[in-house]
């Protein structure tokens, strides 16, 4: 028969090898908290060569890539993060979203990528983590930034928190009402424990929000900076200039909207479009611990089959089609789907390039194999399957005797 | 219909005596294109030409290859960075001090003097092959005219074997009305090339659509100026896995 010393918990629980090594995902080492990410070189005791590493060290928005153990961070979308391939976007890659027709669903993408480089630089607020670059567009864009999507019990919790906090007496003789018995045999902690174990290993790396609210507090210059687009070669320098002045931050690049005559009124010749990109490019490899760049362009003002497109997209690391139905699929999907809305999708997602995968030759070309909604609260990607409609019905009248 | 695992797998041959880079040969400098599209990015065939020139061997292939002589290489890309070949050459056993990366990616204003530099300083090793990645950038982000850019590519193929990789994407070979139009440059440029090139490696997806087994088809082809050396003009196709091994089949 063992003894155990008086202040010990019974049967506590067994301690978990932490650190220890896995193939893709590194765990959690002992001096940082869960969900932060750690670079090799850390891992390894050697310290960060470049300043821009240490953008990745203790980052909670960055986990690795699960092909190719890449540090990753998310686009604001957790089902463009599994179509990318890695569950995110390599840091030092790019992403080119291209719409056709007049809806703008690639806009509710920037916003949600501008907007999760937000929520992670505002989970520390002594530590800011994240800094936003908002290319050609103003505050006033800016401003409609989604908010973090609060469920209904989070907004129970968060009444109930608050009216905790108010100084009374019930508050008082609650706060000392603590069970002893089952602190001395882990009940409580236990309890805790199971609920951090259900809690993804990276509980910060993506949120999701709500796109119709606003972040309560709209981001200030210190965490979003806007640059105007009236000089391309200005543009790139300020970009540049920006990025520096953020040694220790992963710096999130937005272009939405680009060429957009609504945005881009300056004439622009094809060849200075394309230096602008390649020097975003330039960019994105100097400093390939830092930067990731995220584009829309409409692709009713430029088709695929303009070949200044086909240059931008050989510069870019991934490219995304949204391809809304067109009338006629869409009158039949509200038919077919009468009885279930959640399933009427609003177009078809293709897929033309992924990250570090169509790099190293692989062909990773899906068109009309995806279909998405762009929902209140997600942006839902799911296998594309064509609608049936029911004709049974008439069929069983017929066969009755 | 067959799929890509009932079929034998292939080695790469580019010449008759079985061998995929030719010899060195003081009379003839080849001029070589790597046409690819954009879903199919030839930068495993990159990897297995350099590894052929710097070793002699060939990843892609069970065989040895016949002809193991080597030659040193110099390596320029203007849309892909040091790092990201850097990496895929991290496969290749052996010491890469043969292998020179010119970085036109970051300057690409005095790209010529550039790569003459380099050429000339690997030449005392051997003649060098050379490697371009996309020079066709070079009549967009700087002045440099279709004409010049090819007297300036002939220039160096005098000193040097030329492999230049260019994209063939449908858009971008569409000649137009307007002499600046992007598509109209480019195919005169992909055209005039295709005109003084000995060999033309030419990568597409599959006309039927994407495959689990078949990443897409590698054609072998001569160009019109003749090569000494008989080249053995064929069709592949070809799987990579996302572990990056290749798999060639007659196609």
């Amino acid at each position: 028969m063992s003894f155990r010393r008086r202040g010990e918990i019974v049967s506590g629980p067994t301690p978990q090898l932490v650190g220890a090594p896995s193939p893709l995902i590194p765990r959690a080492a002992p001096n940082r908290r869960a969900g932060e990410y750690v670079s090799r070189a850390a891992l390894a005791g050697g310290t960060p060569k470049r300043n821009s590493e240490n953008a990745l060290a203790n980052h909670v928005g960055v986990k690795p890539s699960i092909l190719t153990s890449q540090p990753c961070i998310s686009t604001g979308s957790s089902d463009i993060d599994s179509v990318l391939g890695h569950q995110g976007l390599p840091v030092g890659s790019s992403i080119l979203i291209e719409e056709t027709g007049t809806t703008d669903f690639a806009s509710t993408l920037s916003k949600l990528f501008l907007a999760q480089g937000i929520a992670h630089n505002r989970i520390n607020p002594s530590q800011p983590n994240t800094h936003d670059v908002l290319v050609g567009l103003d505050q006033n864009w800016a401003k409609g930034l989604p908010g973090v999507y609060k469920g209904s019990k989070e907004r129970k919790k968060e009444k109930v928190q608050q009216n905790e906090s108010k100084v009374s007496v019930s508050n008082i003789v609650n706060q000392s009402n603590d069970l002893k018995i089952a602190w001395r045999y882990g009940l409580n902690q236990r309890k805790n424990e199971s609920d951090d174990d259900t809690i993804d290993q990276y509980p910060h790396y993506n949120n999701q929000f709500d796109i119709t609210s606003v972040l309560t507090v709209a981001p200030g210059p210190h965490e979003l900076t806007c640059i105007p687009n009236d000089n391309l070669p200005r543009t790139l320098k300020r970009i540049e200039d920006t990025v520096i002045k953020q040694p220790n931050k992963i710096v999130r690049i937005a272009v939405p909207l680009f060429l957009n005559p609504l945005v881009y009124q300056n004439e622009t010749s094809a060849p200075e479009i394309l230096r602008f990109v390649h020097g975003l490019k330039q960019i994105l490899k100097k400093y390939p611990n830092q930067v990731a760049l995220f584009m829309t362009v409409n692709l009713d003002l430029y088709p695929r089959n303009n070949p200044l497109i086909g240059y931008i997209e050989l510069l870019f690391d991934s490219v995304i089609e949204l391809r809304p139905f067109d009338p006629q699929l869409h009158d039949l999907m509200e038919r077919v789907y009468k009885n279930q809305p959640a399933k009427i999708k609003h177009g078809h997602l293709n897929v033309y390039k992924l990250p570090i995968l169509s790099e190293s030759g692989l062909m990773c070309v899906q068109e009309m194999e995806y279909s998405f909604k762009n929902g209140r609260r997600r942006f839902e990607i799911e296998k594309w399957s064509i609608p049936v409609e029911d004709e049974e019905t008439n069929d069983d009248k017929k066969l009755e005797f | 219909m067959t799929s890509s695992s009932d079929l034998q797998q292939q080695d790469l041959v580019v010449f008759e005596d079985r061998s995929i880079l030719p010899k060195s040969n003081p009379e003839h400098n080849y001029c070589t294109l790597v046409l690819y599209k954009a879903s199919t990015r030839p930068t495993w065939l990159n990897v297995a030409l350099v590894e052929n020139s710097l070793f002699g061997t060939c990843y892609v292939n069970k065989t040895p290859v016949s002809d193991r002589s080597t030659a040193p290489v110099v390596f320029a890309s203007l849309s892909t960075d040091e790092t990201t070949y850097r990496k895929q050459m991290a496969r290749l056993k052996g010491d890469l001090a043969g292998f020179k990366y010119v970085d036109l990616f970051n300057s690409y204003q005095d790209w010529y003097t550039k790569i003459l530099l380099e050429v000339d300083r690997q030449s005392k090793l051997g003649k060098p092959n050379v490697f371009i990645e996309n020079p066709e950038f070079l009549l967009f982000l700087t002045d440099i005219t279709v004409d010049k850019l090819l007297a300036q590519l002939r220039k160096l193929n005098t000193k040097c074997n030329l492999f230049l990789i260019s994209s063939s994407d449908e858009s971008l070979m569409e000649y137009s009305d307007s002499p600046d139009d992007f598509a109209t440059i480019h195919a005169t440029f992909l055209t005039k090339l295709a005109h003084r090139s000995s060999l033309i490696f030419s990568l597409r997806p599959l006309r039927t659509g994407r495959a689990e087994d078949v990443t897409g088809e590698l054609t072998i082809g001569r160009g019109l100026i003749g090569s000494p050396k008989k080249i053995v003009e064929r069709e592949y196709l070809y799987l990579i896995n996302k572990e990056g091994t290749v798999k060639l089949f007659y196609r």
